[in-house]
């Protein structure tokens, strides 16, 4: 029979846990002279499998450039409240040339999508979006009932805008094909391709509005009574599609469905992600 | 070493011990990660700024070393206890631990090693030496959005481990 593990059950856990006492104090030892190579054992032999191996490296950063080549563009296109399109085109950073794809190659029955957005705006235009996206971030009146589209091509998304971060971790149940720290991965089974969410928010009432005021701007608490109230209207009006666009230009689109009450449970500790799920599973790495 | 260099490893080398062996599910790489940490901090002492926490920055050039290995492909079903005696000892390692609390401590042990990296650095730092969020942002170098989500989706996966037992 499955229980119930509270919050407060698990993080008294983990803090327990964690605050664990040691049986071990490791000491801190002198470095062995014998991991330092000493100059008689550069033998030619040596020698010979250095510059063979700079050879092989050689070839593989070739390579690598052509990948980046063949997709070092993207378009960021961010549609504001008032209608106005800001897109932006510019190239990976050549430094990223160790672009690493993840083949897709395994039956997962679902995924959620940990969407952030940090939207900054000059006045009341859309300036950039820049990284990820607590959902928090929605909050910001510009960009009520707007669409945003971001979209990249393979990953390293965290320089896609100057200097600021893209990052989307898109975390397979039970799995660890976890994206990289800050990357943008895109999986579809050829190893390249891109991927676009739009996330879309409906205008809320004039009351969610109200109380949305009071705890961004004004920083006053609100009651618990306030932000159930709140956070009712504020995930039943989002929406998130997503797109995978494939190395031959196909593309497919889903709309994700929110898990409103695993977001709704993740707020009681802190600010809560958007926990979506596919409507259908992501089979071979194709939209089924 | 100079003397207050010196006085460091004897200050914090317990906590480190501590800090190393729950990001590491093995004691050797534990030992290893202890070793590269202290050599880097005496490496680049000059550049520590005293206003700062040393031990602050100590832990940050830990987890940033154990962020920096190698990912481990996959996870690695090792065996976390190789005898009773270890089991026990960890058990009574757990302050205030109930009789009834064992098994869940127990899973909660196997569930926690086997989380992927970037999900046990930031449990670690927050429910070890209780980093803010914000701290943890600084000290991996990561937003803060990115913070919040990890820490939820490593809960999430502890919760569910739990309550799947």
């Amino acid at each position: 029979m499955n229980k119930k593990i509270s919050d407060e059950k698990l993080d008294s856990m983990l803090s327990a846990y964690f605050k664990k006492k040691s049986p071990y104090t490791f000491r801190v030892k002198e470095h062995k002279k014998s991991r330092i190579p000493s100059i008689p054992m550069f033998r030619f032999s040596t020698v010979i499998v250095c510059v063979l191996f700079a050879f092989l490296i050689g070839i593989c950063l070739d390579a690598a450039k052509y990948v980046v080549v063949a997709g070092n563009n993207f378009t960021l296109t961010v549609d504001a409240a008032n209608g106005e399109t800001n897109e932006v085109d510019n190239k990976f950073p050549t430094e990223f040339v160790n672009v690493e794809f993840n083949d897709f190659d395994k039956n997962v029955d679902d995924f959620e999508v940990a969407i952030d957005f940090d939207v900054h705006l000059r006045g009341d235009r859309v300036q950039a979006v820049t990284y990820t996206a607590n959902y928090a971030h929605f909050l910001i009146p510009q960009l009520w009932n707007s669409t945003i589209r971001i979209s990249g091509k393979e990953k390293y998304g965290s320089n896609l805008i100057g200097t600021t971060c893209t990052s989307y971790s898109i975390d397979y149940e039970d799995d660890v094909r976890y994206s990289d720290d800050d990357a943008f991965d895109v999986y579809d089974g050829t190893g390249d391709g891109s991927i676009t969410l739009v996330c879309r928010l409906d205008p809320l009432d004039t009351r969610s509005k109200e109380l949305l005021e009071k705890s961004y701007y004004s920083g006053k608490r609100m009651s618990s009574d306030e932000y159930t109230e709140l956070y009712d209207a504020f995930f039943r009006n989002v929406y998130v599609d997503i797109t995978v666009t494939y190395y031959d230009g196909s593309s497919e689109t889903k709309q994700l469905l929110i898990d409103y009450d695993h977001a709704k449970s993740s707020f009681k500790s802190f600010d809560p992600v958007i926990t979506a799920t596919l409507v259908k599973p992501l089979n071979q790495g194709r939209l089924s | 070493m100079d003397i207050v260099f010196e006085n460091y490893v004897r200050e914090h080398s317990a906590d480190l011990t501590r800090l190393c062996v729950s990001l590491c599910s093995d004691l050797t790489e534990a030992e290893d990660l202890f070793q590269e940490t202290w050599l880097k901090a005496m490496k680049n002492y000059g550049q520590y700024n005293c206003d700062y926490p040393f031990r602050k920055w100590l832990f940050s050039i830990c987890v940033n070393t154990y962020k920096d290995k190698k990912r481990l492909f996959y996870n690695k079903r090792k065996k976390l206890f190789k005898t009773t005696e270890d089991k026990t000892e960890f058990l009574n390692s757990i302050p205030d631990i109930t009789r009834e609390d064992c098994d869940d401590y127990l899973t909660l042990h196997e569930a926690v090693n086997s989380l992927p990296k970037k999900l046990r650095v930031v449990l670690v730092l927050y429910y070890f030496d209780d980093y803010s969020l914000s701290e943890i942002s600084d000290t991996l170098k990561i937003p803060l959005g990115t913070v919040k989500s990890r820490m939820n989706n490593a809960k999430s996966i502890l919760r569910r481990r739990l309550e799947d037992e």
